[in-house]
């Protein structure tokens, strides 16, 4: 499945490689069976940037590749977060102490299928990755005071049998399939086996960092990859938000819903709101 | 560009029919109905994913079970051994190839690509006759029978398609001096066929300019773009059943119209212009403005919007 908004060229390391020219190398570090951690920058929760990055961090991976933004990204100038500029990045890592790969990248605005065709001819062509993984957060009527789920969505049976112990539940969904999702099944299409992670996110938390669904997420992924890989730092965000968020328990009434979605009790549209307004600005005054 | 093909039949002489959704997805129904009256068969589909986002996936138990895409089809019909009218599209005077597309592509370079794709089956095929099928939005009535707008691309055809009956050249309609714009991939199949020196046909079903956001189909232009593919073909078509989907979508119209004349907050410009579409006296009116038609439109498509969940 070659795209032909890249015309198939000779890369001199690489030989006949249809997508070189998307890419910027900058090393060229052997991939071979390494699992292949993708990250998108925007998410519920921030999980799958958090994931990325803390594997990035733990893990000690630099930098050896990035994709070309032109043809998928609006580059008419730059947007401005947190007073500071952005630009569009899509870059892989590796480690080679913990032999992983790993994309943090942000969701391509057009051409979504040659993005992520490449990043497929990546992971195949070049570096002959062991397997996919997707990490994403789901927002739930679930409190932050209980353990995360992590749902698993598979594109191969063996696959989903191997790592089954480690997930939750399986997934079940009809509907629009978020890129993670297009991207496992285009590596399917491929026979390059791919596994989701579906990291449950308090609803309340959805427009935040949760560190906790993101520790969840590495810790997992940790054992499936059988890494040992440092979590202090990500038990320390963890323990910092967890004492923030208890000082909720203070109002009655925020206490009160938090115990209703304890108890499996669901809560109407208006007490979801004034939750999420109550959280919205009780971690805005940390920030 | 992929296109999968799961025969190379031995055609002659083929003619080629498309139709994709659009205004009142006048061309997809006449296609997708031509498709299933002449029994054609599928032949093959462009492979989607160049050109279109996927629509749904299905994840059950934890596997990604299935990816659907908006589809773009291909069908043959092998033309009817006997020279005669065949008996109600039970088969056809001559070898007929039929491409049936779900949606078109969002952007230019993409609608370009999927006609580039399309004209290189047909070339392969032996094609030497395209026709496309699409809305002509006009002032037309909805109780009034809608005329062919026919395009060809080069001018030999003139004569040609002025003989199919119940059609108009842009020529022939006031005030376009000839002069009109097809857009989207029916436009652009027409002109890459003309660079490749491919004869196309763009035949456009009349479809009333007050219904052109409406959430469904407008079987009575599909039906008049039949009844010229019809005479093209020499195949008579059975179109009952969209004769009777048209009778139920004129009555829903109705229905539509006089719950629109009952909203109070209705401008009296709107009201007045409404009640004459009720009336149905509207071909006799004086031409009508920028202004009112855009104040029609504007609160049609909000009285559909609240139709669009429960349609009839």
């Amino acid at each position: 499945m070659s795209s032909s908004k890249a015309k198939p060229t000779t890369h001199p390391d690489f030989g006949e490689w249809s997508q070189a020219e998307v890419f910027r190398f900058v090393s060229q570090p052997r991939l071979e069976g390494a699992p292949f951690l993708i990250g998108w920058t925007k998410d519920t929760g921030a999980v799958s940037r958090m994931t990325a990055d803390h594997l990035i961090a733990a893990s000690n991976a630099s930098a050896f590749c990035q994709i070309e933004p032109a043809g998928f990204y609006s580059l008419g100038g730059v947007t401005v977060a947190d007073d500071v500029a952005r630009f569009p990045q899509s870059r892989f890592f590796y480690s080679p102490q913990s032999h992983i790969a790993i994309l943090r990248a942000d969701e391509p605005q057009f051409n979504r299928y040659e993005f992520l065709d490449a990043v497929l001819d990546l992971a195949q062509q070049y570096g002959k990755v062991e397997a996919l993984y997707t990490v994403n957060g789901i927002a739930a009527l679930t409190p932050h005071t209980t353990t995360r789920r992590v749902f698993g969505v598979f594109n191969d049976d063996a696959m989903q049998k191997r790592l089954r112990q480690f997930v939750s539940a399986d997934m079940n969904w009809q509907g629009p399939p978020h890129v993670s999702t297009y991207l496992l099944w285009l590596a399917g299409q491929r026979h390059l086996r791919g596994a989701g992670l579906w990291v449950e996110v308090p609803f309340y938390l959805a427009g935040h960092e949760d560190f906790q669904s993101a520790k969840a997420a590495v810790s997992l992924l940790a054992m499936m990859f059988g890494r040992d890989l440092d979590l202090r730092e990500l038990d320390r965000l963890v323990a910092d938000q967890n004492e923030k968020l208890a000082l909720l328990e203070d109002d009655p009434e925020t206490e009160e819903k938090i115990r209703a979605l304890e108890e499996d009790e669901s809560l109407d549209r208006q007490e979801q709101l004034s939750l999420i307004e109550a959280v919205d600005s009780a971690l805005k005054g940390f920030a | 560009m992929s296109v999968w093909l799961y025969e190379e039949p031995e055609l002659k002489n083929p003619t080629m029919i498309c139709g994709w959704a659009g205004i009142g997805n006048v061309g997809l129904v006449a296609v997708s109905t031509l498709q299933r009256l002449i029994r054609a068969k599928e032949l093959g589909e462009v492979e989607p994913y160049e050109y279109f986002e996927p629509s749904k996936a299905v994840i059950r138990n934890g596997l990604i079970r299935q990816m659907r895409f908006p589809t773009t089809k291909f069908y043959i019909a092998p033309r009817a051994k006997t020279a005669q009218p065949a008996s109600y599209g039970m088969g056809v005077s001559s070898d007929v190839l039929l491409l049936v597309g779900e949606q078109q592509p969002a952007d230019e370079q993409n609608a370009y690509d999927m006609a580039s794709a399309v004209l290189d089956v047909a070339e392969r095929l032996g094609c030497r006759r395209i026709y496309t099928t699409a809305a002509s939005v006009t002032t037309i009535h909805h109780t009034a029978k809608p005329r062919v707008w026919v395009v060809p691309n080069t001018p030999a055809l003139l004569s040609e398609v002025r003989q199919y009956g119940n059609t108009v050249l842009m020529s022939e309609v006031d005030d376009t001096d000839g002069e009109g714009l097809i857009s989207g991939l029916n436009g652009v199949l027409l002109g890459v066929a003309k660079n490749r020196q491919i004869e196309a046909v763009c035949l456009m079903g009349e479809v009333p300019y007050y219904l052109q956001g409406a959430p469904w189909p407008y079987p009575k232009a599909s039906i008049s773009v039949l009844e010229v593919l019809g005479r093209i073909l020499n195949v008579r078509l059975d179109l009952s059943e969209l004769r009777e989907m048209a009778r139920k979508l004129e009555a829903n119209i109705e229905q539509v119209l006089d719950a629109l004349a009952n909203t109070e907050e209705l401008p009296e410009q709107v009201r007045v212009e409404m009640e004459k579409l009720r009336q149905g006296r509207h071909p006799d009116l004086g031409p009508i403005t920028d202004r009112e038609k855009k104040e029609i439109l504007e609160h049609i498509d909000e009285l559909f919007k609240g139709e669009t969940d429960n349609p009839s």
